[in-house]
C-alpha cells in the first residue's frame, strides 16, 4: 500500500492452479482496514461463508504481511495468517515473525489468499513476478529443517524463505503450526493441518523489488524518534538479553506460573526455566532477529553433552517453557529444549502439545489412563523424556499420541469420565500458560478473544504493573496507578478494550506486539504517524484505534453467524469451578459470577448487546460496518460443543 | 583515521543495515541494493555481514582500466567516477568478498560500492548489537584487551 496507494493481491487457485492478480486503489478502504490482518479480517468477513467447514477445498488461508514490512522501522517484520480454523471451527488469526512476510513484500505482494486443494502434494513458488505450483513428492513426509534446505537447493536461491509444514500438518494434527523461517511458528489455531489438508507443503517466496514510502525525509524522522523511545523504555535490554523466558521468575514468585496442568502455580528450581540459565547454563548460543526488529529476542540454543547432545533449534520461548516444562511438572532443561527442537522441526503449536501432554499426565494421576494403555510409557508428572516421546506420537499420531492429535476439545469427549475438568480449552483452543486466577485482565481478555482462551489478541501483561512504563500506561487508561493490580476485577475491562485496540492495528502495520503492548515504547501516535508517512493516508491516534476496534468487532461478527454469543465468552472448566491452590489472593477462580462482572463494562465499552454480547446495528454504523449487519440477524443455528 | 570493523558473532540478521543502506543511497527499501548484505545460515542461525573492507592496494583500484575508481584520502573509501565508468565490471572480478554490484537504476546499469556515507556510515547507526562498526583505528583492540583484562582479573580474585 505504497506511494501510489496500490494494494496487491495475489491469488492462488491450488484446485484450478490459476494465479490472479488484483489490487485495490481504494484510499477510504485503506484507511477503514488499513492493510495486512485488517484487510484479511475484512476479506473473510465478505467473501467466506462462515458456515463453511475449515477443511473444506474452498477455504482460504490469507497471509497478510504488515504495511510497514520490508521498511527499516524497528520490529515491523510480523505477518498475520487469517483462516477459519480447524480447532476452534471460528474465526481465526495467527500472527508470525521471521523474515517470509518480507520477502513477500519485495515480491511485491502485499496479500497472498490460497485457496483449493491439489491433487498432490505441491509447494508454491514465488520468485518476484514467477509464480509456480511445483510437485512436493519428494517432500512430503520431511521436517521442517530439511524441507527448507531441500527447497533452497532446489531453487539455488539461498534468499528463498518458507513457511512450510512439517509431518504433523500433513497428519492433520488439529493445532500443527505453519513454520516460518525454520524456527518462527505460526503456531496457534491449526493453520498446518489446514495447508496439510490443501496438500500444500511450502509457500517459497523471494523477491527482488523494492518497498517505497510516500514521504521518505518524514519517514526516517519518525523511524529515529523510535529508535530513541526504544532505548529509555526499561525492558527492551533485558529482553534482547534473556529473551522472553525473562519474566519466568517473576510469574513463578507472584503465583502465576501454571504447573502440574494448572493444579499449581508456582514450581521449585525455577531457575533452571529462566532466560536466565540459558545463558549460564552454556545453551544459548545466539540471538536471532525477525526482519528489521534490532531487539532480537528470539534465541538459538544449543546441547552440547548428555543425552540430548546435538539438538539446536530457536527457543524455547516463554510459552514453551511453561508448556513443555513447568506445566509438565519438569524443569529439565535439556529436555523442554529437545521437545522444542521436535515440535519446530515436526511443526506443532508447543502451547498446545503441552497442554495435551499434561491432560494426559493428569488422566493418568486420576485413574483413567494407564502406562500400559498408553503404549507402555511412564506418565508420570517431571520426566521429560515422556514428553519427548509423546510429541513425536502426537506428530505422527501413532497410538495414544493420535487421541492428542484431536486437540483437547474432541480428547476429553473420547476419554470420557470428569476429564474434560482437566481438559484447559475453551471453545476448541488450549489455554496459553498464564494463570488467569491470579490475573483478572488477562482472564476477561481470554474469555472475549476471538481466538479463544490465549494472549495473542490482547497481551495485557500492563495489569501486573512490573515496570513503570506498565504502571503509567494503566494509569494513562484507568486514570490511576492502582489499577495496576491483577487481582481486582475494576477497570479490567478498560485495560483489555486498550490492548484489543493497539494490537489489532499492531498486527496490520506489521509492527510486533512486544513493542506496543509489553515493552510500550511505540504507543497509537506513533503508529498513526508511521501509517501516514508510509501510505500518504492522513491518519491520527483516535483513527489506528478505531480501525483496531473495527477489526475486533469484525471478528465477532464472524463468529456472531455461528451463534456464539455472550453465553461462549468463557474460560476452561478448571478455571471457572476450582479454585487456585495456594494462590497470593483471596478470589483466587474465574467464577462465572466474576467473568460477568467484567463482561458487562467489556460490551458496555465496546457498545455491543450487554445480553447478547452481539455488536449493536448502532454500532456497526458507527464503524462503517453497516453491511454486515445480517451476519447477526440471519445467524440461526446457535452452536456450543461442550 | 577510522577503520569499519566487523564481528559477525555479534550479528541477529535483522537486515536494519542493508534496509537503511539502500533508503540512504536509493530512498528505497530493497536489499539488493544496498552495499552491505547479510549471508545467513537460517538453520544454525549463523549470520555474516559483508561489506567493502577499504583494502589498502585495493584490488578494484589495480583493476579498474579507465581510473573511474580512486580512494578517497580521508576516509579511505573507494569511490566511484561514474562518467569514467565503462560498465567492464573488472573491479567485480577483483573485488575478494563479492562487495562491488552491478545495480539497475532507471538510467541503466549502474556499479555500486559503500563510499562509507562521507565518513559517517549510515548501517552502523542502525546495529543495535554492533555487529559491524566504525571506530578509530589505534582503538580497533581497545575493546577486546579490556574484555580479557577483566576475565584475567576475575580468574584472580577467584583464586583469592
Amino acid at each position: 500500500m505504497l506511494p501510489k496507494n496500490e494494494f496487491k493481491i495475489l491469488t492462488v487457485d491450488l484446485t484450478s492452479g490459476g494465479v490472479s492478480a488484483d489490487s485495490l486503489p481504494d484510499k477510504e478502504f485503506g484507511k477503514k482496514y488499513l492493510g495486512g490482518r485488517g484487510t484479511a479480517t475484512h476479506f473473510l468477513l465478505e467473501k467466506l461463508d462462515p458456515y463453511l467447514d475449515p477443511f473444506a477445498p474452498e477455504a482460504p488461508i490469507v497471509f497478510a504481511p504488515g504495511v510497514l514490512t520490508g521498511t527499516v522501522v524497528p520490529s515491523s517484520g510480523r505477518t498475520s495468517i487469517i483462516f477459519k480454523s480447524p480447532a476452534t471451527g471460528r474465526f481465526f488469526k495467527t500472527n508470525v515473525g521471521g523474515h517470509w512476510g518480507a520477502q513477500l513484500k519485495f515480491a511485491g505482494i502485499d496479500l497472498l489468499i490460497v485457496k483449493g486443494k491439489a491433487e498432490k502434494p505441491v509447494y508454491i513458488s514465488i520468485e518476484d513476478d514467477r509464480v509456480a505450483i511445483v510437485d512436493a513428492a519428494h517432500l512430503w513426509g520431511k521436517d521442517v529443517r530439511e524441507t527448507n534446505k531441500l527447497i533452497r537447493e532446489e531453487t539455488d536461491n539461498p534468499e528463498v524463505q518458507l513457511a512450510c509444514i512439517g509431518p504433523a500438518g500433513e497428519n492433520k494434527v488439529i493445532y500443527a503450526s505453519i513454520q516460518v523461517s525454520i524456527y518462527n511458528a505460526a503456531g496457534r489455531g491449526g493453520g498446518g493441518a489446514l495447508m496439510g489438508v490443501k496438500n500444500l507443503k511450502a509457500i517459497a517466496v523471494s523477491g527482488t523489488k523494492s518497498v517505497e514510502v510516500a514521504f521518505p525525509e518524514k519517514f526516517m524522522e519518525v523511524v529515529y524518534r523510535l529508535w530513541g523511545k526504544m532505548d529509555q523504555v526499561s525492558g527492551v535490554q533485558p529482553l534482547s538479553d534473556y529473551g522472553t523466558s525473562i519474566g519466568i521468575e517473576f510469574t513463578n514468585a507472584i503465583g502465576a506460573f501454571p504447573v502440574r496442568n494448572f493444579q499449581e502455580s508456582s514450581i521449585e528450581n525455577v531457575r533452571y526455566l529462566t532466560g536466565n540459565y540459558l545463558v549460564d547454563g552454556g545453551y544459548l548460543k545466539r540471538k536471532i532477529s525477525c526482519f528489521s526488529c534490532p531487539v532480537a529476542c528470539h534465541r538459538f540454543v544449543t546441547i552440547d553433552q548428555g543425552i540430548y547432545r546435538g539438538t539446536y533449534t530457536g527457543g524455547p520461548e516463554y510459552e514453551t517453557l511453561s508448556a513443555l516444562g513447568g506445566g509438565c511438572g519438569s524443569t529439565d532443561t535439556a529436555g523442554v529444549i529437545k521437545a522444542n527442537e521436535l515440535c519446530n522441526i515436526l511443526g506443532l503449536d508447543t502451547i498446545s502439545t503441552g497442554n495435551c501432554i499434561q491432560w494426559l499426565l493428569e488422566c493418568k494421576q486420576r485413574g483413567l489412563v494407564s502406562d500400559q494403555e498408553a503404549g507402555g510409557i511412564n506418565l508420570g508428572w517431571g520426566n521429560s523424556q515422556t514428553v519427548i516421546q509423546l510429541v513425536k506420537m502426537i506428530a505422527h499420531r501413532e497410538g495414544i499420541g493420535d487421541l492428542l492429535a484431536k486437540g483437547l476439545q474432541k480428547a476429553a469427549v473420547e476419554m470420557g469420565k470428569d476429564s474434560y475438568k482437566w481438559a484447559i480449552q475453551a471453545n476448541g483452543l488450549e489455554q496459553s500458560r498464564v494463570e488467569t486466577r491470579s490475573a483478572f485482565g488477562y482472564a476477561l481478555a481470554f474469555a472475549v478473544s476471538s481466538r479463544g482462551p490465549d494472549h495473542l489478541n490482547t497481551e495485557c501483561l500492563a495489569e501486573f504493573g512490573g515496570s513503570e512504563e506498565a504502571r503509567k500506561l494503566i494509569k494513562r487508561i484507568t486514570g490511576s496507578e492502582k489499577y495496576a493490580d491483577p487481582h481486582t476485577t475494576d477497570k479490567r475491562a478498560d485495560i483489555v478494550r486498550w490492548h484489543e485496540d493497539i494490537y489489532a492495528a499492531s498486527d496490520c502495520l506489521g509492527i510486533c506486539a512486544f513493542s506496543t503492548t509489553a515493552q510500550y515504547w511505540i504507543d497509537e501516535q506513533d503508529l498513526a504517524d508511521l501509517y501516514q508517512v508510509a501510505t500518504g493516508i492522513e491518519m491520527d491516534a483516535r483513527e489506528i484505534m478505531e480501525a483496531g476496534r473495527r477489526i475486533i468487532t469484525m471478528e465477532r461478527l464472524f463468529n456472531a453467524t455461528l451463534g456464539y454469543t455472550r453465553k461462549e465468552d468463557v474460560l476452561p472448566y478448571r478455571l471457572m469451578n476450582e479454585r487456585q491452590e495456594a494462590a497470593m489472593h483471596d478470589e483466587a477462580i474465574n467464577s462465572e459470577e466474576l467473568l460477568d462482572r467484567m463482561k458487562d463494562e467489556y460490551y458496555r465499552l465496546h457498545q455491543w448487546d450487554i445480553k447478547t454480547g452481539l455488536p449493536t446495528r448502532e454500532v456497526l454504523e458507527q464503524l462503517g460496518l453497516e453491511e454486515f449487519y445480517s451476519k447477526i440477524s440471519d445467524s440461526k443455528t446457535p452452536k456450543q460443543e461442550e | 583515521m577510522k577503520v569499519f570493523m566487523l564481528d559477525p558473532e555479534r550479528c541477529t540478521g535483522c537486515h536494519l543495515c542493508e534496509l537503511t543502506c539502500s533508503f540512504n543511497k536509493h530512498k528505497v527499501f530493497n536489499r539488493e541494493l544496498s552495499n552491505i548484505r547479510i549471508e545467513k545460515n537460517e538453520d544454525m542461525a549463523l549470520n555474516v555481514p559483508i561489506k567493502c573492507m577499504q583494502c589498502e592496494g585495493s584490488p578494484c583500484i589495480y583493476a579498474c582500466v579507465t581510473g573511474a575508481l580512486y580512494k578517497d584520502e580521508d576516509t579511505g573509501a573507494v569511490l566511484l567516477d561514474n562518467d569514467k565508468c565503462i560498465l567492464c565490471k573488472a573491479c567485480i572480478i577483483a573485488c575478494p568478498f563479492g562487495c562491488i554490484s552491478l545495480i539497475s537504476k532507471w538510467n541503466g546499469l549502474q556499479i555500486s560500492l559503500c563510499d562509507l556515507c562521507s565518513g559517517d556510515p549510515e548501517c552502523v547507526k542502525v546495529c543495535r548489537e554492533r555487529s559491524i562498526y566504525y571506530i578509530d583505528e589505534k582503538k580497533i583492540n581497545r575493546e577486546k584487551r579490556e574484555n580479557t583484562f577483566s576475565k584475567v582479573i576475575s580468574l584472580k580474585v577467584e583464586k583469592g
